[in-house]
């Protein structure tokens, strides 16, 4: 009867499953949007524990060293880099200067130690494609990463000229040429999205200046850079333990005045996500909303159609159908179209969230795990159908007061 | 020899309408009517004088304001409304006037779903009364796609699908023409008499009532019932 029932209004339960299906998946995918997405810019997956920088705010100081988003802050001297490199806490420290583009891709002049000494997330070294070795620091060499190899086809061996400023303009490139040694292979972080050189070369390129001393210094014409003109947009750190993190917290950003230390990460990122919290509860609210107006159609399309109905049920009743089988038949059938809507969710589903990983990978190199378990995907889909069944119950209560004598007259 | 039980009985029974001007108004007042197993009876009656609602009184659609009706030993009146439908599934058979099929199931699907409320589906028998009322090579036909005589025939097989005791055929064949009309009938009868249900066919087709041996008037019966009610009362 169930069966008959929807294959009877096939066009009106196939465009309430459809809405069913779209308010299921949007839920679904609000909430595991947000979880992939926390869980990916606050979690332990980054290899740095901590981010010193110039004086100013924590969270621009990490999207721009980890995340290669935003602009710098400003840049420190070298001697805080140093000072950093011997500091006893620090287990190892590679500093980073930013400034250039290759296509909208970011140039991060760094040390070669990066390769050595920090992983490319926890638990996973730097790995290079086959053919490929990474940068000598004093060669204008490049290692790339996999994102900036599909989409710009740098290959080994390729050379390429950087950009100036952090936006790609084509009219701002630099004269130096570069060459591809190593292609990374992909990390599913922000380093994907890079483009990696020597220090050394953010230093010397044409119309760069230093002001480590507070003098505009041009390094593209001299063979040794004094440490003293050097500087850095900013020091990758890993500490010896979670302890010198606090302490180191304290020295810089508590009683320091020169810089400050982001620390720790994951924490800085988190403060992002409360401040944008609320959105997130706006976005519920609006799932929520398409979930009431979705269950709302299920009600509408079985009520509609209760007078069409209620001859077949008065037959159904001659027969010796009893009104709780003939109202069970009518919730079934509005749980039955829910459930439709719930499996079609998961296309919705994986399409939003396949969408919205491609734009996050595209924009930050950070990868969202779309296949992860989220109870949403458990809990959505049965609330949708148990909701649809209640959506049922009207129409259903319609039938069970159906007078079955009434409507057996013939019609005409 | 015992005299077996009658299919059914009907005793005092007293149904009525209230009219758009709030007015009672009687339409049946039965003394005492029985219908032995097997036994196929005609009543007649004019239009309006309560035929069908007699039928769907006897079927437990409709309720009497007073008297008993007992059908295939249970009295309906003291079942509750979900056994009252149980037992119409598995005890009564019934052939609408306009048939009334449901459109969106085959001829097969009809029948069977008239027996999935009682006794349960029973495919081969659903099959096999197909077949015997010439619709086996048509089973899977829905109504619409059906002449007017093979829906009246489905509706005499869905009749039958529950192996009721009785079967209750409201002017089955009025919406017939002469020809078809006898031939529907004489289907009727004969599949009835083959899986020994007593038949109550009520008409007022004058060839239709020719056709049984024993044939009441409603109106006669309704006039016996008010005179007997009348003497007892006074």
């Amino acid at each position: 009867m169930v069966r008959r029932g929807l294959a009877l209004h096939k066009l009106s339960s196939a465009i309430t499953a459809l809405s069913l299906a779209l308010a299921c998946g949007l839920v679904m995918a609000v909430f595991a949007l947000r979880e992939q997405s926390y869980q990916a810019f606050t979690g332990g997956s980054t290899a740095f524990d901590a981010v010193l920088g110039a004086r100013g705010s924590q969270l621009q100081l990490v999207l721009n060293t980890v995340f290669h988003l935003e602009t710098s802050p400003g840049n420190i001297p070298w001697s805080l880099v140093q000072a950093i490199e011997k500091d006893p806490r620090i287990k190892a420290a590679v500093p980073y200067a930013v400034g250039d583009n290759y296509r909208g891709f970011r140039i991060v002049g760094t040390g070669a130690n990066l390769f050595t000494e920090f992983e490319a997330k926890k638990g996973e070294p730097w790995r290079l494609r086959p053919g490929g070795r990474f940068f000598d620091p004093t060669l204008r060499e490049a290692v790339i990463g996999d994102f900036v190899a599909r989409r710009t086809g740098l290959a080994v061996g390729s050379r390429f000229q950087p950009y100036h400023g952090l936006a790609f303009n084509e009219k701002a490139q630099h004269e130096e040429q570069y060459l591809v040694v190593g292609v990374l292979e992909p990390t599913g972080t922000p380093a994907d999205r890079a483009v990696w050189i020597p220090i050394e070369g953010i230093f010397r390129m044409g119309g760069h200046v230093l002001r480590g001393t507070g003098e505009a210094f041009d390094a593209s014409k001299v063979v040794e850079i004094p440490d003293e003109a050097k500087e850095a947009s900013a020091v990758m750190l890993k500490l010896k333990s979670p302890q010198a993190g606090f302490t180191l917290d304290a020295e810089i950003n508590k009683a320091g005045k020169v810089a400050t230390l982001a620390f720790p990460i994951g924490g800085v990122m988190a403060e992002l996500f409360d401040k944008l919290g609320w959105m997130n509860r706006v976005l519920e609210v609006v799932a929520y909303l398409t979930v009431l107006v979705a269950a709302g159609s299920v009600l509408a399309s079985l009520y509609n159609t209760m007078n069409e109905r209620r001859r077949s049920l008065a037959i159904l009743r001659a027969l010796g159908a009893r009104r709780a089988a003939i109202s069970g038949a009518i919730v079934l059938e509005a749980a039955a179209i829910a459930a439709l809507g719930a499996v079609l969710g998961f296309g919705v589903y994986f399409a939003i969230l396949g969408g919205a990983a491609e734009l996050v990978r595209a924009r930050t190199g950070v990868v969202l795990d779309v296949w992860a378990y989220h109870r949403a995907l458990f809990a959505a889909p049965i609330g949708i159908i148990v909701l649809g069944a209640l959506a049922g119950l009207l129409p259903a209560l319609s039938a069970y007061r159906t007078d079955v004598a009434r409507n057996l007259q013939p019609t005409s | 020899m015992s005299v077996p039980a009658p299919v059914l009985r009907i005793q005092g029974l007293r149904k009525s309408f209230r009219t758009p001007d709030g007015e009672t108004q009687p339409i049946l007042e039965l003394d005492s009517f029985e219908l032995a197993p097997g036994e196929q009876v005609a009543l007649a009656g004019a239009s309006g004088t309560g035929k069908t609602t007699l039928l769907h009184v006897i079927a437990g659609i409709l309720t009497a304001d007073a008297g008993a009706i007992e059908l295939a030993g249970a009295d309906l009146a003291r079942l509750s409304e979900s056994a009252r439908d149980r037992h119409r599934a598995l005890h009564l058979g019934y052939v609408f006037q306009t048939f009334l099929l449901l459109q969106g199931y085959s001829a097969l699907e009809n029948v069977l779903l008239a027996q999935l409320f009682g006794a349960g589906a029973d495919d081969a028998r659903a099959r096999a009364l197909l077949e015997r009322v010439g619709l086996g090579p048509r089973m899977h036909y829905r109504p619409a796609q059906l002449s007017v005589g093979q829906q009246q025939r489905v509706a005499v097989a869905r009749a039958l699908a529950g192996k009721p005791s009785l079967v209750l055929a409201d002017e089955p064949t009025g919406n017939l023409d002469p020809a078809r009309a006898k031939e529907a009938l004489a289907l009727l009868c004969d599949t009835c008499r083959e899986q020994g249900a007593a038949l109550l066919v009520v008409s007022h087709d004058r060839d239709v009532l020719a056709s049984f041996a024993r044939v009441h008037d409603l109106a006669e019966l309704n006039r016996a019932g008010r005179t007997a009610a009348t003497g007892t009362r006074a």
